[in-house]
């Protein structure tokens, strides 16, 4: 589990990106959602979500 | 930052449909505030999450899309309405979440879920953007794993908006970008109270009582001061919560008619059966039954006395907790006196369904923050009821399984308005001795 201090830490070092963190979620949302009982918490991941994972990149 | 959103927050360009039928093809044509204060500090919308139909619900059953089930016993509901965001934080496919607030629907599924859960003071949060339910009531809540994980995003998207007349600046708001616990001086200092409405409910369940009593012994161990007082109005809450809640409702959803959000049914009969056969096939029963309720409550034949009946009581319950405030730092109770149950054991049981918000209602009535604390869970196999203890206690593992037949209890840290600084320190307290009771799955 990743708090959100750790989180932002871990992005002030650079020791994770934005995109990363992202992408972490989408496939935890993935795998979840491919397996025998999905939560069904999702309904949609928006399609933009990576392209702002980007633009936080480059701000940071 | 990825957040998990509520189907009934606006993303500018996204669909959004408050899990129901009658707004399905709809797109939000602006961002609500609090989206918009997110995204200008960098945080990322992941998506938007599964509700009861137009948050009209305590277990995230009532949506077109199927129930959210609970990350911890995948046979057992989410709880609701914020069932979607909370889910998605607890198995940590989100670092937090966002949810709205009528009269319990983010505390619910915290407690239901084991993660934390705030509601603010109503206005601390602008509803701007937000799908009204009912308007004097509403608010955006928080889901996280820690406090401080709620008290960031709190700094963040708090304070007056423009767009919202009914919204308020947080006193210290920003303050909560850093959040710290209270010392054992502050802690020592507190003076709490516990309603003997709630302590002597006859529906609370019996590890639910275990692990409230356990929580308050805790506090006890702090030295803080532990008094039991008589509010009797508590008891009229959940009644006065939903002859106000419907009647707002009611009128809320006078919008969707057809014509302006939405799916249409016209069957080329005129205006008037436009709007009913819109109605009748883009609602679901749960939303159709509060309806009915709500405007039968508003309906001439009562000239509105039982909606000015509930008014009175409200601001009863109002000056009252605002004279308790005067004496006690935080009201202490449990977020639901039962664990989550199974799904479809209460979908066809509207008042036992309506029950499951027994202790949350006065707090929204009130307009005051409250917390719901991951503070225990219930027994199971090789499980013993009782206060989560940390990663390596045997009800995190038996969490972590999507199996358990343990389930989480929280309890509720109500203070009066405004005080969300101070609720958000001593729960950080109670995290820093019960670390990880916030993380049912452990990623």
């Amino acid at each position: 589990m990743q708090t959100i201090s750790g989180t932002i830490a871990a992005l002030k070092a650079g020791t994770v990106t934005s995109r990363a963190l992202v992408q972490e979620s989408i496939d935890t949302f993935e795998a979840d959602r491919t397996s025998a009982l999905p939560l069904n918490a999702f309904l949609e991941i928006y399609d933009d979500a990576l392209a702002l994972a980007d633009a936080a990149d480059k701000e940071i | 930052l990825p957040f998990a959103n509520k189907d009934n927050i606006s993303v500018r360009g996204k669909r959004l449909s408050c899990s129901s039928k009658i707004l399905q093809g709809y797109v939000a044509p602006y961002n609500a505030t609090v989206i918009g204060r997110l995204l200008d500090a960098g945080a990322v919308p992941l998506g938007r999450c599964n509700q009861d139909e137009f948050a009209m619900g305590s277990s995230t059953e009532y949506s077109i899309y199927g129930p959210t089930r609970n990350p911890i016993n995948r046979d057992y509901v989410s709880g609701g309405s914020s069932g979607g965001s909370t889910a998605a934080v607890a198995a940590n496919q989100a670092l937090f979440g966002l949810g709205t607030e009528t009269g319990g629907s983010v505390r619910l599924p915290a407690s239901y879920c084991g993660v934390y859960g705030l509601k603010p003071t109503y206005g601390v949060l602008s509803r701007w953007g937000v799908v009204a339910y009912g308007s004097s009531l509403d608010q955006v809540g928080i889901i996280g794993h820690t406090p401080a994980d709620i008290a960031r995003p709190l700094a963040v998207m708090c304070g007056a908006d423009m767009y919202d007349d009914t919204s308020a600046d947080l006193p210290e708001g920003k303050s909560l970008l850093s959040l710290e616990a209270c010392s054992a001086a502050e802690l020592a200092a507190l003076r709490i109270a516990v309603p003997k409405q709630f302590l002597e409910s006859k529906g609370m369940d019996a590890d639910v009582a275990k692990v409230f009593a356990e929580t308050r012994a805790w506090f006890g161990s702090k030295g803080a001061t532990i008094e039991t007082v008589d509010l009797p109005v508590l008891d009229a809450s959940i009644a006065s919560y939903y002859v106000i809640a419907l009647s707002e409702a009611a009128s809320n959803l006078s919008r969707f008619d057809g014509i302006r959000y939405g799916e249409r049914v016209d069957n080329s009969n005129g205006y008037d059966q436009l709007y009913v056969d819109t109605r009748s096939a883009g609602f679901g029963p749960e939303v159709k039954r509060r309806i009915i309720i709500g405007n039968y409550v508003l309906s001439e034949q009562f000239s509105g006395d039982t909606y000015k009946k509930g008014m009175s009581v409200r601001a009863r319950i109002q000056r009252e907790l605002a004279q308790l405030f005067e004496r006690y730092d935080l009201v202490l109770c449990p977020t639901c006196p039962t664990p989550a149950f199974r799904l479809g054991q209460k979908v066809d049981d509207p008042l036992a369904m309506y029950l499951s918000d027994l202790f949350t209602t006065f707090v929204n009535l009130a307009r005051i923050p409250s917390l719901s604390v991951p503070a225990g869970h219930t027994s199971g196999k090789g499980v013993e009821a009782g206060l989560t203890k940390g990663f390596d206690g045997e009800f995190l593992k038996a969490a972590a399984t999507g199996h358990s037949d343990s389930m989480p209890v929280g309890i509720q840290f109500a203070g009066p308005m405004f005080s969300e600084k101070k609720i958000l320190r001593i729960a950080q307290a109670w995290e820093e001795e019960h670390p990880g009771c916030g993380c049912p799955v452990k990623g």
